[in-house]
């Protein structure tokens, strides 16, 4: 089993000057496979499907391994050939064996679980009018931002995700974000007062001073 | 989740990652991420694919094996079969009969006379090939209502002409359906007397008429037309000048 951390260039070397070819190219399966297929799955590929496209991803490292530069990241060229991979293979209708849960539709129209939950989380009329004028008000206020607050605060409201993610999507530190967000909410109060209602946590603040 | 834009290439996002791209295609990529999921996710989790966590234990030991088996089999299928090596044929000296040049020469005059024999056909199918004008029309106004006093010329009478056809345009309106053509050449000599009659319901009483004149008929020089009705009334008279072929 291949080192954590074991150095990636020197195995790409040994594969590009044919010297233990075999054994360096084996040692880059068992190291990038796992993460690859992980890779593939998080895309909504099945099982079989992602044993496919890392192996397609593979055979397309081996075909190049020639014209790769040492210099590169290899991950980042790992990622361009398994993402065109995936998306050659969506293009040419394999979406449809994406592991994706089917709901039939009478299930919901005919008063099953979903429909009854649904029935029973209808607010009243005038709660509904509130609710979209305050995501109204929020949105107006989020808009004037500062463009880089604004994106963070954008991201961890409506794809909920972390300090780190939003940091790595940003290219800013996580820090940097931390900072962007703790300031959006305090502007956000200060604009919206009354109306605030912490779109972080879905809490209004009217017990807020 | 449906986006507007087209999502960017893997190269594209790999460069933002890298921190290659210019500030302007920078914005414009966090401005698709911001409504994208997808490619946001996908860029995570290039950050993912150097962290050696990243997907540990998500595949089997025994599925790892079978994938490197069947990666090896596909590879090989791939690799350059090396190529049997050719039975060496022993070098004879090659023989030249005598009367190879002989018939080289021979074949050289037939590919000649083949070639110019092509030519000459090619240009008798250009000849035959042109369009054979065999007629020609010109309309022909009564003296009396034009206003030039020479007569009507034909700009060109070629030889291959057969037939000219003559309109004649009335200068006076028609009341019987019978008439007489005469046609003489300058300084008397007569050249051509039609007469017939024309069958119509209803007819236009200036309604030109055909006339078809045989080349035989009408060498170079000046005519005079008259068209005159049964009862002797002029309908028009013209004047053409025919040149040379």
């Amino acid at each position: 089993m291949p080192e954590p951390g074991e150095p990636i260039q020197g195995l790409i070397e040994q594969l590009q000057t044919g010297s233990s070819r075999d054994e360096a190219f084996r040692r880059l399966f068992d190291l990038y496979s796992p993460r690859l297929y992980h890779f593939f799955i998080r895309r909504g590929f099945s099982h079989q499907d992602s044993l496919d496209l890392t192996q397609e991803t593979f055979l397309g490292i081996y075909r190049g391994m020639e014209t790769f530069r040492r210099d590169a990241s290899f991950e980042t060229w790992l990622f361009k050939i398994a993402t065109n991979a995936f998306r050659k293979r969506l293009r040419w209708g394999a979406a449809g064996k994406r592991d994706a849960r089917e709901v039939p539709l009478e299930d919901q129209d005919a008063g099953g679980p979903a429909g009854r939950v649904a029935a029973a989380d209808v607010p009243a009329p005038g709660e509904e009018m509130l609710r979209k004028e305050r995501s109204r008000l929020l949105r107006q206020a989020i808009d004037k931002l500062p463009e880089q607050m604004r994106k963070c605060l954008v991201l961890r409201i409506d794809q909920e995700l972390r300090y780190k993610e939003i940091a790595v999507l940003l290219r800013l530190s996580p820090e940097t974000v931390k900072v962007h967000l703790f300031q959006a909410r305090r502007r956000l109060r200060e604009e919206l007062g009354p109306y605030f209602q912490d779109p972080l946590t879905g809490e209004p603040e009217e017990a807020v001073p | 989740m449906s986006h507007p834009e087209p999502h960017p290439e893997p190269e594209a996002l790999a460069a933002y990652h890298a921190g290659e791209l210019t500030e302007p295609e920078e914005r414009r990529l966090q401005d698709h991420l911001l409504g994208c999921p997808e490619c946001a996710a996908l860029l995570l989790d290039l950050d993912g694919l150097s962290d050696p966590g990243f997907g540990a234990g998500s595949l089997a030991p025994a599925d790892q094996e079978t994938l490197w088996r069947s990666l090896q089999s596909e590879i090989r299928k791939e690799e350059p079969v090396p190529a049997p090596l050719a039975p060496v044929v022993p070098l004879r000296r090659a023989v030249s009969p005598r009367w190879l040049p002989a018939l080289a020469a021979a074949l050289l005059a037939v590919t000649i006379g083949l070639s110019a024999w092509v030519v000459s056909l090619q240009r008798k199918v250009d000849v035959l090939s042109r369009p054979q004008l065999a007629t020609q029309t010109v309309d022909l106004y009564s003296s009396g209502s034009r206003s030039e006093g020479s007569p009507q010329s034909l700009e060109t009478f070629p030889a291959n002409v057969l037939l000219l056809t003559v309109i004649l345009h009335p200068e006076k309106p028609r009341s019987t359906s019978r008439y007489r053509v005469q046609i003489t050449r300058a300084g008397g000599e007569g050249v051509w007397t039609s007469e017939w009659r024309r069958e119509v319901v209803q007819p236009d009483p200036y309604d030109p008429i055909p006339l078809g004149l045989p080349r035989s008929r009408l060498g170079p020089g000046n005519y005079r037309i008259h068209w005159i009705e049964e009862t002797g009334q002029r309908i028009g008279d013209y004047e053409l000048k025919v040149p040379g072929p």
